[in-house]
C-alpha cells in the first residue's frame, strides 16, 4: 500500500472512534450493559477506544514520518 | 502532617532551585531563557508536555466532576486527549515546517507573518491573554482552597495564593523555560506516582474494583452512563469539550512551544503517543475516586469531599505527598503558561537576542498578579472553568490551523471571522448574548462556523493559486 493511502486509511479510521464514540449507540442514555472485567459499558468502552486512538497515533507517526521523510531530512 | 509537609517540602523545593540554579548558568540570550536554549527529546518532552497539560484541574477537579456526573467524564476528557495527541502528529509537522530554522518567536508573531496582519497577532494574543488568565488563577485557586482545608485557621486563601504566586515567579524568573522544563518532569512524576496511590486506598477501602461500580449502581445508577445524574454530559457537550481539548496544542501557547522545542519530528511523534498514554493513566484513577466519593461523600460539598479523601483518610506522609503534589501540579502548568504569555510579548514587539528582558519580566508579572486577583474572585467549579478556558483559546484554532498549513496568502476574512466569534462567545458567557443558535450551544456553533470558514478559505485560495 503507498504510505499516502496508509496514512489517510489512518486518519479516516480516527474520524470512524471519533463519530463511532460519539453516536447515538453509544452515547444512549443509561446504557451500563454489558459489563466487562467489572465495568460499565461507558467506561470500558470509552478505555478501548482511546486505548485504539493512541495506537493509531503510534502507527500515524510511523507512517506520517516515512511520507514526509523528504522534508524532514533538512531539519 | 506539618512535619512530614515542611520535609518533602523542603526537599521539593530544594530541587527547583537545583535546576534554576544549573540551568542559570546556561543562559546567555534572550532565546536561552524563553526557549530553553536546546531542543528537548522523548522523556523530557513526555514530562514536560504531560505536566503542563494536567494541572490542579485533573488532580482536583477530574475527582469532584466525575462524583457529580459519572463515568461520561472519560469521554469528557481522556477519550478527547487521545485525539489531541493524533493532532498533535499532523499540527506539530507543519508548525516545525513554517518555524524552520529561525528563533520561535511565540505563536502571535507567527500569525502576523502567516496572514501578513498584525492584527491577527494582536487578535490571537487577546484571546490567550483573556481566558489562560482564568485558567492560571483556577490553578492557584485549587491548589489555596485545598491548603485552607489541611491547616484551617492558619493563613487565609488570600495569603495562600500570594505565597503560590511569589513561588511560582522567583522560579520561574530565576532560571528560564530549560528550569520548568526540568521541573515539570518531577512534577509529572510526582502527580501520577500521587492520583495512583489514592485510588489504590479508595478500591482498597470500598472492596475492590468490581465492588465499586456494584456501590455507585446501588446508589445512583446514573453515574455509570452518560449523560450523568445532572444531564450534563449530552453529546453536544461531549463533541463541543472534545473540539475545545483538541485544540489546546494548537492555541495554548505553552503547548505550542514545546512542539516546536522538540529535537526532531521522531521525537515529537513519539513524545504524542507517550502523552495519550500518560493522559490515560492519569485520568483512569481520578476516576476510581470520584466514584468512591460517590459513595461515601454523595452529599459533601466539594472541599469537604477532597478534604477527605485526599487528606484525613490518608497517612500523613501520604497526605504531605499530596499537597506538595498538588502544588507541583498547579506551579507546572501556571508557570509555563505565564512564561508563555512571555515569549508571545517578546515576539509581538518585536525583541532581539541581545535585547534586554525587563519588558518581558514586567510583562510576565503583570500576567501573575492579574491571575492573583481573579483567583481571589473566581468560583469553586474548577472543571467548568477549565473547560471555559478551553472553549475561548479554541475559537482561535481556525485561524492558527489555516495559517499553518496554507502557504498562500488568506486574506483578512479569517481574522475578522474569528473576532466575531470571540467578541461573540464573551457576550454570551456574560449573558449578553444568546447560549444556543440553532439548537447547537454557542461554542460548538461557533467553532464548526469558524471551521468551515478556514475550509472554504483554504479551497478558495488553492483554486486561485491552481488557476494562476
Amino acid at each position: 500500500m503507498k504510505l499516502k493511502n496508509a496514512w489517510r486509511l489512518v486518519v479516516v479510521n480516527v474520524f470512524g472512534c471519533a463519530a463511532i464514540q460519539f453516536s447515538p449507540w453509544i452515547l444512549e442514555q443509561n446504557k451500563v450493559d454489558p459489563y466487562l472485567l467489572g465495568m460499565p459499558f461507558t467506561l470500558w468502552f470509552g478505555i478501548l477506544i482511546s486505548l485504539l486512538l493512541v495506537l493509531l497515533t503510534a502507527l500515524g507517526g510511523y507512517v506520517f514520518s516515512r511520507l514526509k521523510s523528504d522534508e524532514l531530512k533538512e531539519e | 502532617m506539618l512535619s512530614y509537609l515542611l520535609i518533602i517540602g523542603a526537599v521539593y523545593i530544594g530541587i527547583l532551585m537545583f535546576f534554576s540554579w544549573r540551568t542559570k548558568k546556561q543562559i546567555k540570550t534572550s532565546t536561552d531563557f524563553m526557549l530553553g536554549g536546546t531542543k528537548i527529546g522523548v522523556a523530557i518532552g513526555l514530562m514536560t508536555f504531560a505536566a503542563t497539560l494536567f494541572s490542579t484541574f485533573t488532580l482536583l477537579g477530574m475527582p469532584d466532576f466525575s462524583r457529580a456526573n459519572g463515568l461520561g467524564a472519560w469521554i469528557f476528557l481522556a477519550f478527547s486527549d487521545a485525539i489531541m495527541v493524533f493532532l498533535i502528529l499532523w499540527f506539530g509537522f507543519y508548525l516545525r515546517k513554517r518555524v524552520g530554522k529561525s528563533p520561535y518567536q511565540g505563536m502571535s508573531s507567527l500569525l502576523q507573518k502567516c496572514y501578513q496582519n498584525r492584527m491577527a497577532g494582536y487578535l490571537y494574543f487577546t484571546a490567550v491573554f483573556l481566558f489562560l488568565i482564568p485558567y492560571i488563577a483556577i490553578q492557584i485557586r485549587g491548589v489555596a482552597i485545598f491548603l485552607v482545608s489541611a491547616f484551617p485557621d492558619f493563613i487565609p486563601i488570600w495569603g495562600w495564593s500570594i505565597g503560590i504566586v511569589l513561588i511560582m515567579l522567583v522560579y520561574s524568573e530565576l532560571g528560564g523555560l530549560k528550569a520548568i522544563i526540568y521541573a515539570d518532569s518531577l512534577q509529572g512524576t510526582l502527580l501520577l506516582v500521587v492520583v495512583w496511590i489514592v485510588a489504590f486506598n479508595c478500591l482498597n477501602e470500598v472492596g475492590g474494583w468490581n465492588a465499586l461500580f456494584e456501590r455507585v449502581a446501588v446508589i445512583n445508577q446514573d453515574l455509570l452512563s452518560t449523560p450523568g445524574p445532572k444531564g450534563l454530559l449530552s453529546p453536544q457537550f461531549l463533541i463541543a469539550s472534545a473540539l475545545a481539548i483538541l485544540m489546546i496544542p494548537v492555541t495554548q501557547p505553552q503547548l505550542s512551544t514545546r512542539l516546536v522545542i522538540m529535537k526532531n519530528y521522531s521525537a515529537l511523534k513519539r513524545m504524542a503517543t507517550a502523552v495519550g498514554f500518560f493522559a490515560m493513566l492519569v485520568i483512569l484513577p481520578t476516576i476510581i475516586i470520584g466514584m468512591y466519593g460517590a459513595i461515601y461523600y454523595a452529599d459533601a460539598s466539594t472541599a469537604e469531599f477532597l478534604g477527605g479523601v485526599l487528606l484525613e483518610e490518608q497517612h500523613e506522609m501520604i497526605a504531605a505527598f499530596i499537597i506538595i503534589g498538588l502544588f507541583a501540579a498547579a506551579m507546572s502548568t501556571s508557570d509555563s503558561q505565564l512564561f508563555a504569555m512571555g515569549n508571545e510579548i517578546k515576539g509581538l514587539l518585536g525583541l532581539k537576542e541581545e535585547d534586554n528582558l525587563r519588558p518581558i519580566r514586567l510583562v510576565i508579572l503583570l500576567f501573575a498578579l492579574s491571575a492573583l486577583v481573579f483567583s481571589l474572585v473566581s468560583s469553586d467549579e474548577l472543571v467548568l472553568l477549565a473547560r471555559l478556558s478551553f472553549s475561548g483559546t479554541a475559537l482561535m484554532g481556525p485561524m492558527i490551523l489555516l495559517g499553518v498549513f496554507s502557504q498562500r496568502p488568506k486574506g483578512i476574512t479569517m481574522i475578522v471571522l474569528s473576532m466575531l466569534a470571540l467578541l461573540i462567545f464573551i457576550l454570551s458567557n456574560l449573558g449578553w448574548f444568546p447560549k444556543q443558535i440553532l439548537s447547537f450551544r454557542i461554542d460548538l456553533f461557533l467553532l464548526i462556523v469558524l471551521g468551515i470558514a478556514a475550509l472554504l478559505n483554504f479551497l478558495v485560495n488553492k483554486s486561485k493559486s491552481d488557476k494562476s
